[in-house]
Order: C-alpha cells, then structure tokens, then sequence
C-alpha cells in the first residue's frame, strides 16, 4: 500500500515538474428553474448542478501552450435525483509555429464540446480528439468522436426512434452509440464542413440511420457592426429497417443578419430566417430516395416555449439587446442587459406546394385535417445580470400564441403557453 | 567629362542615401496628470516625467494609479492609462515611412495614428500577448482586447497568426491562445453573460501569457 502511494506521489510530482505548470481550481453552483403554464414544447427542466474543475496550464514558446482541464459534477433534477458525471476532460496543446511563422497546430483529446458552425447540427460533449491546422485567415480542422460514453441524462444525441424512445429511460446508462466525423475548413466569413454520424447499435435497434452533411457557413463583415449570418446545408442519410434501405435527402438553410454597436449602448440585434425540409413525399430519379425530415445529430432549442423539431420549419428570429448603464462605474448597473426577442413559425411550404397537404410536424395538439402553414408566434423578453465575476443572473419569460382553432394549424385545445426561466450562477 | 561624370554619381548617391537613411523624430510629453515617470535608456534611476519633455528612444514611461500622460510623436497621439509602462523602441522616418515600435508589457493605451505630408505609418504595439499593427489610425490596447475605432489594425499572436481587426471591432488574444475577432468577439463584448462558468475555453488561458512579462492585465476605461 505505502509502495502504491509513494509511486502516485512520485507520478504526480513527475507530472507536476513536466508541466512546470499553473494551477487553478475552482467550484460553480448553477441552479436553472423552469416554471411553465399552459402548452410547450420544450424540453426544459429545473436542474441543480454543482461543479468542481481543475486545470493545469503551461505556456510554451511563441505563444503556445499546453492545457489539461477536468470537471466533475453533481447534478439535481426531479426526474433524476443522483447525476455524478464528467462533463469535461481534455487536453489541448497549441504547439505554434510548427510549420513555421504564422502557423500552429492544435491538438485536443479527451471529453470536449464537438460543435458545428451554427450549432444547429452538432453541439453536444464527446470523447475525441480534434486537430486544428492553424495559419493566418483561415483554420484546417480534423475530429472524431464517440457518444457511447456520455451518460444518456446527458446526451443530446437524438436521431433515429430508438434514440427518442431512450431520453428518459432511466434503465438506459449510457446515450446513443454513434460514431461521429468531422472536416473544416475555412474563416469566420466562409467555411465549409463536412460531418458525418455512423449509427453504431448494431442488429438489435429497430431502425438504423447514418447520415451525412455538408455545410457552407460563415458571418463575414459588410460594413462597420453589420454581419451578414449565412448557412446551406444539403444532407444525405441512409435509414435501414429490416433489410429494407432507404436513402434521405434533406437540407437546411439559414440567411440573416447581426448588428452589434458599442457607441449604442453595447447594442446586439440579430434577425435570421431558418428553414429546415421537411417529409415531401416525391420520390428522387432512383428508387427509395425520398426528401424527408432534416436530421440534425442533436436536436437544437430553436424557442424558449415553443421549440419544435428542427424540420419541416421555416422561422423567422429577431432579437434585440443593450447595456444602457455600459458607461457607468458601478460594475453592478454596468453588466445589466435587457433583452427582447421574437420568433414567428411556419411549416416547411414545399410538402403543401407538392403534395396539397402539409407535412406532419411532431409538436403537441397540431390540427390533423389543417394545411395551414403558420404555427403562430413567440416573443420574449428578459434580463441578464453579472453583478460580480462570479455571480451571473438571468430571468427570461416568454408566451407562445398559437394559430389555433378552426383552420388554423393547431386545435382549438392548445392556448398560450408561458415560460419563466430564472439562471443563476456562481462561482466559489 | 570624367569629372563631370563623377559628380553626376557622387550627386545620385547622395540624393539616393538622403531617401533611404532614417529620419529620427522626436516624441514629446505633451500631457502629465497623476504619478508618470520616466526610465531613460541606460540608466536604472526613475524621473518625474514633467510635461513638454522629450523622451528619448528606449526610454520607459512608467504611470501609477492615477497617472496619464499623452504622447505626441510627429502627428500621431499615444494616451497612457494608468498602471502601464511603455517603452519606445523605435520612432523614425525611412522611405517616406513614419516607423514606430512601441513595447508595453503591462497597461493599455489608446493611440490616434496620423500622418503628414503624405507619410505612411508603420505602427506596432508589442503585449505581452499580442503586437497589433496598425494600418488606419485608431484602436486601444491591453495587449490581451484591442478595440478599433476608425480603419484596421493587424493583430497577431505570439505564434504569428493574425486577424485583421476592422472598426467597431474587438480583437482578443487570450494567453496560450489565438487571436479571434468579429462577429463572435462584439457578440461577447457587447453582451453579459450570466454563466461564471470558466471550463468553456479554459479558466487560465486568458491571464497567464506564455512571456517573462507580468500578467495583471487591469482593463482601464478612459
């Protein structure tokens, strides 16, 4: 036993004087509570979370670095009382100039954030690795990853039904099994991507799916403080059931604007339009290829009330926030930000315009014998506060007015759903 | 005609040296308020700095808590906050190029990079973490955010990978890390977030620079 203690010192010094490192750790309490009335659908809970995290960091030449950082957690819900999990693990080491001036490569392993450029396709924590590729203007990046360790409380990786019909399965451990790829390349202001998820369940799973993306994305600068936000994503999919293969093809695409004025009260607005395909039931020049739902890798939360599926929908966005106490001197007034924000919601047209009959659209009370292609609107508003470095508030409420009754899209039992979400954060 | 010739020559290579050879200019304290003192090169010794003085190359110009001053280096402007030392490496004239090399390894300044008689300006700030390079006249600077307020300026990382950086923009160069601008930097710039969660892009890579120099970076609004 004492030999087994003398080693891990000595590792652990061993370690210690390689890195001749710096060292932080810390703690974070986070608490977010979610009170609703009426119908949503979102997928919102109260949740208590305790966090600790190290870190052990040492520059190196010419600016590069080399970082380990660790967090464990402790996390409360009604639904799931007991969550220890490892949220992050990762190592990354810049090493610059490796092909010279003005050039770095970047490696992280470990669990991390994988993240597509709109986080609408991938954003999720996996275990891989990551190798960035570094020059002036523009960034080569290569991952992979694996979801088959991430706790299933914790995974947002939803695609096929079985993955659906596992999200609270307390029976189920670990999340969906995935294998996932991805390629960058590019700048802020244009990027192409190339993801990619292999469906590792094997024989038992009553659907297997794998698809592909290919992404342009980018926000380049039109003039001072205005941003054009711009993505195009074409998608294909193989979807197996009992031997029986059918091919997926479905798009996403996204076209907007962001404003950001510091001299205006540290002023951001954004407006963007998204639209995700959805079921068309045509189909393609070849047998069993069919324009079907977008399937994103981990489905977004595209509303605070209402946030459906991310296919079959096409909406508008806007949102608007400031810092009117931005010159002040007290910190307390200076990081308080009201924001406001709307979302309007429509079913994907082209089914309706094809076929005659809207698509069908997973959200709760949606009139079965309506075309109608408008769902309704969102609007929120609420502020967000950072009196202290390590005290962050936020209190967001939002309604939800559906298009119900008669013709409309949703049936006359669905009213407006409200949502008040209040953050809090700190850090010890 | 032998003589003429040389002289001819003799008349090109001077006026060809006089283009190419290096213009010293001269940088004055125009402005001191609070504690501001000055490290002349060679010497160990600090001054008080006095306004209208002129400050030799090399020299340190060291501010306190509630010391300013306002550097006039030909046309341009270079305002020193408080709690910052910068040294003046380099301020001279060369093929109708106004070159200045400033140093700061602590503190932050705002400079108004202008130039006369048509002269183009080749200006670099040198952070501990970063050197921006200034193609346009306006930003301010901590070495870690640059914030540009009129043209562009070049920012680079200690590994040499830059962004250009536009007006209304904020350029950020964390420790051990790339430089990043944009829409992403005014988006977190502008905004508050609530979350003081520091696992996101890892706690210490914005304080601790891979330098000998010190890593307080103290943001001075001014």
């Amino acid at each position: 036993m004492k030999r087994t203690i003398l080693i891990a010192v000595i590792l652990g010094l061993v370690a210690y004087a390689a890195f001749a490192l710096d060292m932080d750790f810390g703690v974070n309490l986070d608490t977010s509570t979610f009170l609703s009335s009426g119908v949503i659908d979102t997928t919102y809970y109260s949740q208590y979370k305790a966090a600790l995290w190290g870190e052990m960091f040492q520059a190196t030449d010419h600016g590069g670095s080399l970082d380990l950082i660790a967090q464990g957690s402790y996390r409360y819900t009604a639904e799931r009382p007991y969550i220890f999990d490892l949220d992050l693990f990762r190592f990354d080491g810049l090493f610059s100039e490796a092909f010279g001036a003005g050039t770095a490569v970047e490696l992280k392993a470990g669990r991390f954030e994988f993240a597509d450029a709109t986080r609408l396709i991938l954003d999720q924590t996996l275990d891989g690795v990551q190798v960035s590729f570094l020059f002036t203007g523009f960034q080569v990046r290569l991952g992979a990853a694996y979801s088959g360790l991430i706790l299933n409380p914790s995974s947002n990786v939803r695609i096929s039904d079985d993955d659906f019909a596992e999200v609270d399965n307390n029976s189920i451990f670990f999340g969906p099994k995935r294998l996932i790829t991805q390629l960058f390349a590019g700048s802020d202001a244009i990027a192409l991507e190339a993801l990619a998820q292999f469906d590792l369940r094997g024989s038992g799973a009553t659907e297997i799916i794998n698809t592909q993306y290919l992404e342009l994305a980018g926000t380049p600068r039109l003039v001072s403080g205005l941003y054009l936000d711009y993505n195009l994503t074409g998608s294909f999919g193989q979807s197996t059931r009992a031997a029986q293969t059918t091919y997926l093809v479905s798009g996403l695409a996204g076209l907007g604007l962001r404003y950001f004025n510091q001299d205006l009260a540290n002023s951001q607005a954004h407006l963007k339009v998204t639209y995700a395909t959805g079921f068309t039931p045509v189909v393609l020049l070849l047998k069993n290829i069919s324009v079907t739902n977008f399937l994103p890798m981990t489905p977004p939360t595209i509303g605070l009330v209402f946030s459906p599926p991310l296919s079959n929908i096409l909406y508008a966005d806007f949102g608007y926030s400031f810092r009117p106490f931005s010159g002040n001197s007290s910190v307390i007034l200076s990081n308080l930000q009201p924001e406001v924000g709307a979302r309007v919601f429509f079913r994907d047209p082209f089914p309706y315009l094809a076929t005659g009959t809207a698509a069908n659209l997973l959200v709760t009370d949606l009139n079965p014998s309506s075309n109608a292609l408008y769902l309704g609107t969102e609007v929120t508003a609420g502020i967000v506060a950072r009196p202290f470095a390590d005290l962050g508030l936020s209190v967001e409420g939002g309604a939800f007015i559906p298009s119900a009754g008669g013709d409309n899209a949703f049936t006359s039992d669905r009213g407006i759903g409200y949502v008040l979400k209040i953050d809090i954060s700190a850090a010890l | 005609m032998k003589k003429t010739a040389i002289a001819i020559l003799v008349v090109v290579a001077l006026v060809v040296v006089a283009g190419t050879v290096s213009a010293q200019t001269s940088v004055v304290l125009s402005s001191v308020t609070g504690k501001v003192e000055i490290q002349n090169p060679g010497e160990t010794a600090w001054q008080a700095a006095t306004a209208g003085a002129e400050v030799p190359l090399r020299a340190t110009i060291s501010t306190g808590f509630d010391g300013r001053a306002v550097l006039q280096m030909g046309a341009s402007t270079v305002t020193v906050g408080p709690v910052t030392r910068l040294r003046i490496d380099e301020l001279s004239m060369q093929n109708n190029v106004v070159k200045t090399n400033l140093v700061m390894p602590v503190g932050r300044i705002r400079a108004v990079v202008k130039s006369t008689g048509g002269a183009k300006n080749d200006f670099t700030v040198r952070g501990a973490l970063s050197t921006a390079a200034v193609r346009g006249t306006g930003f301010d600077t901590d070495g870690v955010r640059t914030n540009v307020f009129d043209s562009t300026v070049s920012l680079f990382s200690l590994s040499g990978i830059g962004i250009d950086v536009h007006s209304g923009e904020s350029g950020f160069v964390p420790g051990g890390g790339l430089p990043s601008g944009g829409s992403g930097q005014l988006n977190a710039y502008t905004g508050v977030s609530s979350s003081t969660s520091n696992t996101g892009g890892g706690a210490l890579q914005g304080g601790l620079p891979g330098t000998g120099y010190g890593t307080i970076t103290i943001n001075w609004a001014f």
